[in-house]
């Protein structure tokens, strides 16, 4: 079959960043595809070149098999996208909102509302529909943002951080939303800097840092990549550098990471190591007073590729 | 070409929504004529031109044995009409009159000069009638140059006739002394007064009751003007106000949205472009509207009327996307609406729409700005002008229109077209 997305050698320069540096990726058609990476990995970017806002630097997208450099319209139509700041008319109802949107993307008359009208009862805002979108909720103006892209029932569904800043019930019903919607038959490529929801929806994962794909595959694939390690999560309640030092030392440690008191390290046998961590604090006279080993996930395998922890 | 409807109606229908714009740009320019036109003595209410106080000096030394003309001035102004409307003070000079304006007692001084009388009587002499006024009030020197004009206009028919019917009448035996030069004066201007037709006009105002419903010619041109000066600043103010809205998008990502979806960059500036001008159009037609049925204002012929409209909008809307263009983001758009419409207004004459005979200066700064090709327009359609009067004044703003058009439309597709 057809691939719904092919990314070839894609670059997207600003004046002193590389947003987007060199990156190729394949989605297949019926898939859900996460790129997972933390805040100015360079997500948003590849969405926007995906979805022709602007042109690569270098490189090119193609949505099933169209060309978003030479074929721009056809490849926008396939596509519903959904941005990671809600783009929405405060001052028009959600109706007038969707009705609108649903022009842009080609539907008319009587088809037009009764695809509003389905697409209201999808996100639950059937009741509301006739009130301004200022009035509502950030979970709801999420829903509606989301709304838009489904409208003209596209093959491949775009989502930029669809759950960003939002509370846990309207994020599992846009989750839940997700899967329902690609059970149907619809591509999806979603952003995240949530392991939680990358591991949760996707068939495949790629993982993003400053503008690079560092690994790619499935959920089972990129946590094999690191092995036989466990992820340990402490607080040290005192400044730790000579610590750290030590620490890294260890035999059995890889990875240390520290972001203040937190500090997370990579160990193949957290078992063996944990003594020799106490010992070394103690000398220091640190006190250790919060310890988590976690088994391997892909917070781990992002700490493994980047020495840095994914953090929120 | 639907897409680009789409567009367009969306943002008329958010324009409209708006209380900002229902007030900026339909009830702004209304209250404001209201207010400036009552505050000039125009409107129904005719009490406001009444009792207008004007310093008298008569400087006129009258030659021979000829009648004071400066007092037969002063007796014109008795006649019933006038004496309602426009109260004389004697004062003794100049001075003292100008003084009196300057502390507001007086609105305007009307001076006789000391060789009235002699310029009257005399072959091939001339002699002036001045008006001194307060530049802050504006129609009370219009209505009394007005008057002024015909009084005078009358002492020079008199300076003809008068000698004539003098002559006819000493020959016939009858008696030819002072009283009968005097009344024979003051029915001729009189008379001229009432077939130039501009006081004429005016005492319907002043005696209602008498012509009701009739509208006051001299008082409703003042409103039309000051309404033409304030819709079009209003008009262009709105075109600013809606071409904003390219950038509110830009930062809200409602634009973005647009360009992800299956519609050209043009599409979408064409959509953009045409809200603004069907934004303007609406509240035009509204403001045409409303100030005919509340200032009873005459717009002039329809199809001059539609060039002045099609004018006045396509150079507002160029205007505004013009400005906007050159802005980086809505947080710079204070620039515009606080300085350059203002200024551009104003160096346009749309405050002073009122005032004739600006410094020259000013007549070519008005020249620079499209608000003064569009003033110019708009006062000569309503004074009914002939087309090829219009010509040159249509053809400039259109000519604007398109060059702002032109530059911003560039400026934006580059915008847009490469982040
Ligand atoms: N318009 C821009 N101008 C300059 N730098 C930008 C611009 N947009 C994004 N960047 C930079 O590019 C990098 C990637 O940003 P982005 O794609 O938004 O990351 P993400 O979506 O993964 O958080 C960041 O370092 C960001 O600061
Ligand atoms: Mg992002």
């Amino acid at each position: 079959m057809e691939n719904a997305i092919e990314a070839k050698g894609l670059k997207k320069f600003y004046k002193d960043v590389k947003a987007v540096n060199g990156v190729d990726f394949t989605i297949q058609t019926g898939e859900i595809f996460s790129l997972l990476g933390p805040n100015g990995a360079g997500k948003t970017t590849i969405i926007n070149l995906l979805t022709g806002l602007f042109p690569p630097n270098a490189g090119d997208a193609f949505i099933f098999g169209n060309s978003i450099k030479k074929e721009p319209l056809k490849a926008k139509a396939l596509m519903g996208v959904v941005p990671q700041e809600i783009a929405l008319y405060e001052d028009l109802s959600a109706r007038e909102n969707l009705v609108f949107w649903g022009k842009l993307y080609g539907l008319r008359g009587k088809p037009l509302q009764a695809r509003v009208d389905e697409v209201l009862e999808l996100i639950g805002l059937r009741d509301r529909q006739r009130q301004r979108v200022s009035k509502y909720s950030g979970g709801m103006k999420r829903r509606v943002n989301i709304g838009i892209a489904m409208l003209h029932l596209p093959k491949l569904v775009v989502m930029d951080e669809p759950t960003v800043g939002i509370d846990p019930q309207s994020r599992r019903h846009i989750m839940d939303n997700v899967l329902a919607l690609n059970k149907q038959g619809m591509t999806v490529l979603y952003t995240t800097h949530y392991m939680e929801e990358a591991q949760e929806l996707s068939d495949h994962i790629a993982i993003m840092d400053q503008g690079k794909i560092v690994a790619s595959g499935t959920h089972a694939e990129l946590v094999k990549l690191v092995g036989e390690q466990d992820r340990v999560e402490l607080t040290l309640s005192q400044d730790g550098d000579k610590v750290l030092k030590e620490w890294k030392k260890v035999k059995g440690v890889s990875k240390v990471d520290q972001d203040g008191e937190r500090i997370t390290l990579l160990a193949t046998d957290s078992n063996a190591v944990l003594p020799d961590l106490f010992r070394i604090a103690n000398q220091f006279n640190a006190r250790i007073s919060s310890i988590a080993i976690h088994e391997p996930n892909l917070e781990t395998v992002f700490l493994h590729l980047t020495g840095k922890a994914l953090r929120d | 070409m639907k897409k680009i409807f789409a567009i367009a109606s969306k943002d008329l229908l958010r324009s409209i929504r708006s209380l900002y714009f229902v007030g900026m740009s339909l009830v702004a320019p209304l209250l404001l004529a209201f207010l400036f036109s009552t505050a000039f003595g125009g409107g129904d209410d005719s009490t406001a031109i009444s009792n207008i106080a004007i310093a008298f000096v008569n400087q006129d030394v009258p030659v021979q044995s000829s009648p004071n003309h400066g007092e037969i001035v002063y007796q014109i102004f008795q006649t019933t009409g006038l004496k309602e409307m426009i109260t004389l003070h004697d004062v003794a000079n100049e001075a003292q009159a100008v003084n009196g304006i300057n502390e507001q007692e007086f609105s305007a001084a009307l001076i006789v000069p000391a060789d009235f009388s002699q310029a009257v009587m005399e072959e091939g002499q001339t002699a002036q009638l001045r008006i001194i006024y307060d530049p802050a009030k504006s129609i009370t020197p219009q209505i009394l140059e007005a008057i002024t004009t015909t009084v005078a206009d009358g002492f020079s028919s008199s300076k003809m006739m008068i000698p004539l019917a003098m002559e006819e009448l000493q020959r016939r035996g009858g008696q030819a002394d002072e009283q009968f030069y005097s009344k024979l004066v003051e029915r001729i201007t009189s008379q001229s007064q009432k077939s130039s037709g501009v006081a004429t006009s005016m005492l319907t105002v002043l005696n209602p009751q008498g012509q009701e419903g009739e509208v006051n010619d001299q008082v409703q041109q003042i409103i039309s003007i000051i309404m033409v000066g304030m819709m079009i600043f209003f008009v262009f103010y709105t075109g600013a106000a809606t071409s904003e809205s390219l950038l509110q998008e830009e930062e809200t990502g409602t634009l973005a949205r647009k360009f992800v979806s299956p519609t050209r960059v043009r599409d979408i500036l064409a959509g953009k472009f045409l809200g603004v001008l069907i934004t303007l159009i609406i509240q035009i037609c509204v403001l045409l509207v409303l100030s005919s049925l509340v200032f009873y204002i005459q717009w002039g012929e329809p199809g001059k009327l539609v060039l002045a409209v099609v004018a006045l909008i396509t150079s507002a809307t160029g205007f505004g996307l013009f400005l906007m263009s050159l802005l980086r983001d809505t947080r710079q758009t204070g620039i515009v609406f606080g300085g350059v419409m203002t200024i551009t207004g104003m160096l346009g004459g749309l405050f002073t729409s009122t005032i004739q005979n600006m410094p020259g200066f000013m007549e070519i700064l008005k020249k620079l700005t499209p608000q003064g090709w569009a003033l110019e327009l708009w006062q000569l359609v309503l004074a009914g002008a002939s087309y090829q009067q219009i010509l040159l004044p249509f053809s400039v703003l259109l000519g604007m229109a398109v060059v702002f058009f032109c530059i911003a439309n560039f400026r934006f597709q580059r915008r847009f077209a490469r982040k």
